[in-house]
C-alpha cells in the first residue's frame, strides 16, 4: 500500500512568516484559554496552532489524513504480531510518520497551510512533533507491549535480567572504569529515577534529553571529582558502569524506541551520540558473559600473535614491538 | 548520501567525524585542543570531550563538524560500527612512540574500507611529535601506508597544538570535495530527495515503502 493522496499542485502562496518575535504564553495563563481555546487559539504560538491543528485532522476521520492515521492506530493496535523483530517493528511506525509528513506537505488538508504558520527551516521540526503526539502518545503502550513480548519471546529478556544482575555484582574497574570517580549510591539513584521517568514520556525526543541529563550528571561527578575533562575512553566504561548500577531492565525497549523512532536528523547530533553510547552500553551489559569469554580468547589471540611477531622480529637491533607494547598490556 | 546542503539556498555542509584510536594516544586532548573554548551552549553536556562540535567556513561554504569519540580499548572494538555508520570522515589517531597504536589504526582502517568503502574520507594522525625523540613509527613507513589506503597522513602535537587546525582543515576539504561528486553523481533531479540526509527516505519509488497495513500483505 503506497499513498495515493491527489497531490495538489504545490501552493504558489508565498509564506508568510509569524513567528517573528517570540510569543510566549504565560503558564498561569494557559489553563484558562484552554476553556475557550477555540476564541483564543490566535494567542498560540504559531507552533502550538500548527502541532494542534494537524492533531485535530488526524483525528477527523472524513479527511485522508485523518483516515490514513487512525487506520494505522487501529492496525497497530489488532496487528500485533504481523513483525519479525521490535526492530522491524519501530521501523514501519517511523516509515509511517516520516511519509505521513511528506504527505502534509503536499496536502491541501491542512488549513491554514503549515507555510503560513511557520517558517520554512522549522516546518519539519514542527510536523514531527505533531506526528509524534498524533501517532505515538496514542500507540505508546501498544508499542511497549509489543517490545517487550519480543524480548519475551526471543527469551532476551530473561538472559538481559540475568546479565544486568551480573554485571550490577562488578566493581567500576571491571566494567573498564579507569581512575575516574563514578557516582555513589545517591547520585545512582537519582540516574535510576531519571531513567524511570523516561519511560513515562511518548516523545523520542523528549526522552533523548533525559539521557542527556543522566550522561551530564554522570560528566559532572566525573570532573568535579578531577578537574579534567573526559573523552569516551573514560565516558563510556563509566556509563556502562552507572546502567549496570541502575539495574532498569527496561531501559533497553527505551533505548531500542528512541533509536528507532528519532527523527533521523538528530541522529548525528548530540543526542544522536550519547543514545549511540548508551545503546553500546547496554548491548556490552547484554553480552556481559560472552564478552567475558570473548576477551579471554581475544587475549589468547593476542598472545599468538606476540609469540609470531618475536619470532619474526628477533634479528633485528631495532627495539621491538614487543619491547614497549608489554607494559600497554600488562 | 553525505548531509551536504541541507538548508535551503545558502550552501551549508554538515559532516559527522568519527575519532578513532587506541586509549592513551591522546585523541581527547587532541580534539579538545580543536574546539578548544568553543563549546557550543546549546548542548547540554557542554563540559565533556566525547563529543563536539565545531562550525567552520571554507570558501565561503558553512561547515558543521560533529565529531565523535570512540572508547579505543579493546573491550570496545566491537562497538566500532555503531559510532562510524554514516560518517563522512574518520581521524585516526595513533602514538608515534607506540607501534601497537600504530597497528591499531590499521586494523580500523581495514575495517572501514570494508564496511563503508570509498565514501569515507581518511585522515590517519601520528600524534604526540612533542616526543619525537621516542619515535617507533617512522615518517616514511606511515606516509607510504597511509597513501597505499588513500588516507591522508599528519603529524600532531596536542600539547604543542600543532598540526591539528592544518588536519581538520584538509579532512573538511575532502569531505566537501566528495559530498558535491556525489551529489553530482545523483545528478538530474535536484529535488527534495538529493538534499535529505541519508537514512531518511521520504522518496516515493523506494521498493520497501509500504506504510499502514503493508507489512503483513508483503509477506
Amino acid at each position: 500500500m503506497r499513498f495515493r493522496p491527489s497531490y495538489k499542485s504545490r501552493r504558489g502562496r508565498v509564506g508568510v512568516s509569524l513567528n517573528g518575535g517570540s510569543f510566549i504564553l504565560p503558564r498561569s495563563l494557559k489553563g484558562r484559554f484552554s476553556k475557550v481555546s477555540g476564541m483564543f487559539s490566535s494567542l498560540m504560538t504559531p507552533e502550538k496552532r500548527a502541532v494542534k491543528r494537524v492533531t485535530e485532522l488526524s483525528r477527523n476521520k472524513s479527511t485522508y489524513f485523518g483516515c490514513l492515521v487512525q487506520d494505522y492506530i487501529s492496525f497497530v493496535q489488532e496487528n500485533r504480531s504481523c513483525h519479525t523483530s521490535g526492530m522491524d517493528f519501530l521501523q514501519t511506525v517511523r516509515q509511517f510518520m516520516t511519509q505521513t509528513k511528506a504527505y502534509l506537505r503536499q496536502t491541501s488538508e491542512l488549513d491554514p497551510p503549515i507555510e503560513s504558520l511557520i517558517p520554512e527551516d522549522q516546518i519539519d521540526r514542527v510536523l514531527e512533533k505533531a506526528m509524534h503526539k498524533c501517532v505515538l502518545k496514542p500507540l505508546k503502550s501498544v508499542i511497549e507491549a509489543i517490545l517487550h513480548d519480543f524480548q519475551e519471546s526471543s527469551g532476551a529478556w530473561r538472559q538481559l535480567r540475568e546479565n544486568l544482575a551480573l554485571a550490577k555484582t562488578k566493581r567500576p574497574q571491571e566494567m573498564g572504569v579507569d581512575g575516574a570517580v563514578p557516582p555513589d549510591a545517591v547520585a545512582i539513584e537519582k540516574i535510576r529515577q531519571k531513567f524511570v521517568s523516561m519511560r513515562k514520556v511518548y516523545s523520542p525526543e523528549k526522552k533523548v534529553s533525559l539521557l542527556l541529563r543522566v550522561c551530564k550528571l554522570i560528566y559532572t561527578i566525573m570532573q568535579d571529582n578531577s578537574g579534567r575533562m573526559f573523552g569516551a575512553d573514560d565516558f563510556l566504561p563509566m556509563l556502562t558502569y552507572v546502567v549496570a548500577q541502575c539495574d532498569v531492565p527496561q531501559l533497553d525497549a527505551e533505548i531500542q524506541y528512541m533509536m528507532e523512532l528519532l527523527d533521523p536528523t538528530l541522529l548525528q547530533g548530540e543526542g544522536g551520540y550519547y543514545l549511540t553510547s548508551a545503546y553500546g552500553a547496554m548491548a556490552l551489559i547484554k553480552n556481559f558473559q560472552e564478552e567475558q569469554a570473548a576477551r579471554v580468547l581475544s587475549s589468547e589471540v593476542r598472545n599468538t600473535l606476540h609469540q609470531w611477531h618475536r619470532r619474526r622480529t628477533t634479528p633485528r637491533s631495532a627495539p621491538s614491538v614487543d619491547d614497549f607494547q608489554v607494559s600497554h598490556l600488562s | 548520501m553525505a548531509a551536504a546542503g541541507a538548508a535551503g539556498g545558502g550552501k551549508s555542509f554538515s559532516f559527522k567525524v568519527v575519532l578513532l584510536g587506541e586509549g592513551c594516544v591522546g585523541k581527547t586532548s587532541l580534539v579538545l585542543r580543536y574546539c578548544e573554548n568553543k563549546f557550543n551552549d546549546k548542548h547540554i553536556t557542554t563540559l565533556q570531550a566525547s563529543f563536539l562540535t565545531k562550525k567552520l567556513n571554507i570558501t565561503g561554504k558553512r561547515v558543521n563538524l560533529a565529531i565523535w569519540d570512540t572508547a579505543g580499548q579493546e573491550r570496545f572494538h566491537a562497538l566500532g560500527p555503531i559510532y562510524y555508520r554514516d560518517s563522512n570522515g574518520a581521524v585516526l589517531v595513533y602514538d608515534v612512540t607506540d607501534e601497537d597504536s600504530f597497528q591499531k589504526v590499521k586494523n580500523w582502517v581495514k575495517e572501514l574500507r570494508k564496511m563503508l568503502g570509498n565514501d569515507i574520507c581518511l585522515c590517519i594522525v601520528g600524534n604526540k611529535i612533542d616526543l619525537d625523540k621516542d619515535r617507533h613509527v617512522s615518517v616514511e613507513d606511515a606516509e607510504s601506508y597511509a597513501e597505499s589506503v588513500g588516507a591522508k597522513h599528519y603529524h600532531s602535537s596536542a600539547k604543542l597544538n600543532k598540526g591539528i587546525e592544518e588536519l581538520f582543515l584538509d579532512l573538511c576539504k575532502r569531505m566537501m570535495e566528495t559530498a558535491q561528486l556525489e551529489e553530482r553523481a545523483k545528478g538530474n533531479g535536484a529535488n527534495q530527495s538529493s538534499s535529505s540526509r541519508r537514512g531518511v527516505q521520504i522518496v516515493d519509488d523506494e521498493p520497501q515503502a509500504t506504510p499502514a497495513g503493508g507489512c503483513c500483505s508483503s509477506g
